[in-house]
């Protein structure tokens, strides 16, 4: 039923997106089979050796500076060109055989109408993935045959190129929210692949929570994923802090290119690792994932039971 | 934001190595566009097809990758032709030849 246009509305934040004693609230990682993984550094990044998280701009006062456009805050930042921006400073990883790298999955999925598409995923528990909601639900894509749940996805984590750590395993169910299955909204483009085995046991899997804004602004953001511009199948990090944040999504100048819908948009605390969206969209100035809120928490929550 | 129901077009091409032979296997991505993509990259079929959706009217740039090289294409799309009421979704070319 339409929405009445005079319905009203209020400045006040929708509710129950945040916890309401703006206290966080989040799920602890576990690290899987092995030794205790390496801290992060003084920056919120990972310790990879030959990366250097880039030096900020200088820090403009509210009105100190260039300032975006008032369309951004009712849009978001520009849209458009470019998941990478140069200068293009994301790093391999090859050690995936250990964590947290080997939480990040490489995904082969085959839609129903029995195309081929590459993504990623991350564990969230011994046999849960979380990922976009786009990986698992192909939404108006204007192709016959092709939206709906898709047909399988084969499960990689931790893959290097032709080595394979884990897996591969095989799924063929999914999670997702009607936000994104029946209405196509960006804001909702989360989802989850059911494993049928408990392969997140060995590889680990990470924390995720609900901040606050004011928190959030603080974090640099981290994301480890498969971009389809680089060889097949090797994995790539980048990290920065994050640019801005809206009710339901994040928004950051990580690199990313296609292949990496559905990467951990995660922070470091001490030796914790703990996704606070899932990567969606590449945009013009910056790329932007889909916000860990209380209801995309809670879901996950479910999910991993 | 909603994706349309129905996406302004559809992008289909067909990757070809240096010698002109279907590449099957070539990963093909959105690299610029009009509007926020989803970052997800397909995989072209055994005759080297593959078919991407263009949520919005605009110039999209697509990058593709394969063992035998690299190749990006432009294209195009104006949006769908005729009335709201019987707007299709308009089918524009690219084919990309590896380097």
């Amino acid at each position: 039923m339409p929405q009445d246009p005079h319905t009203p509305v209020s400045s006040e934040p929708p509710a129950d997106l945040l916890p309401a004693d703006g206290q966080p609230v989040f799920q602890p990682p576990g690290t899987g089979e092995g030794g205790e993984p390496a801290p992060g550094g003084d920056a919120g990044t990972e310790p990879v050796e030959g990366y250097a998280l880039p030096e900020a701009p200088e820090a403009a006062g509210a009105f100190g500076g260039p300032l975006p456009d008032i369309g951004e805050a009712s849009f978001g930042p520009p849209t458009g060109p470019e998941t990478v921006h140069p200068p293009d400073d994301r790093v391999q990883i090859t050690t995936t055989g250990v964590y947290p790298w080997r939480v990040h999955c490489f995904l082969e999925i085959t839609a129903a109408d029995g195309s081929a598409w590459l993504g990623t995923g991350w564990f969230i528990g011994p046999h849960t993935i979380a990922t976009a909601g786009h990986v698992v639900f192909i939404k108006n894509s204007g192709v016959p045959g092709r939206d709906g749940w898709v047909r399988s996805i084969k499960v990689w984590p931790g893959r290097n190129g032709g080595t394979a750590p884990y897996g591969p395993v095989v799924s063929t169910n999914f999670r997702s929210v009607t936000g994104w299955t029946g209405s196509g909204d960006e804001n909702y483009d989360y989802g989850a692949i059911i494993l049928p085995t408990d392969l997140g046991a060995q590889t680990g899997w990470f924390g995720f929570g609900v901040w606050s804004d004011a928190d959030l602004l603080q974090v640099t953001g981290n994301i480890a994923g498969y971009p389809a511009d680089k060889p097949y199948a090797t994995l790539w990090y980048d990290a920065r802090r994050i640019d801005s944040v809206g009710p339901r999504k994040v928004y950051y100048d990580i690199d990313t290119f296609g292949g990496q819908s559905g990467s951990s948009v995660y922070r470091i605390i001490g030796n914790d690792r703990y996704g606070v969206a899932v990567h969606a969209y590449g945009g013009a100035r910056v790329n932007s994932g889909t916000r860990i809120t209380t209801p995309v928490y809670n879901n996950f929550v479910a999910w991993k039971a | 934001m909603s994706t349309p129901a129905a996406p302004a077009g559809v992008i289909r091409g067909t990757v070809r190595d240096a010698a002109g032979a279907p590449v099957a296997g070539a990963r093909v991505a959105f690299a610029d566009g009009p509007v926020p993509l989803p970052d997800v990259a397909a995989v072209t079929d055994g005759e080297g097809r593959f078919a991407l959706t263009a949520p919005a009217t605009g110039t999209y740039t697509l990058a593709c990758r394969a063992d035998g090289g690299t190749a990006t294409a432009r294209a195009r799309v104006s949006g769908p032709a005729g009335t709201a009421a019987e707007a299709r979704t308009e089918d524009v070319r690219a084919d990309l030849r590896l380097s």
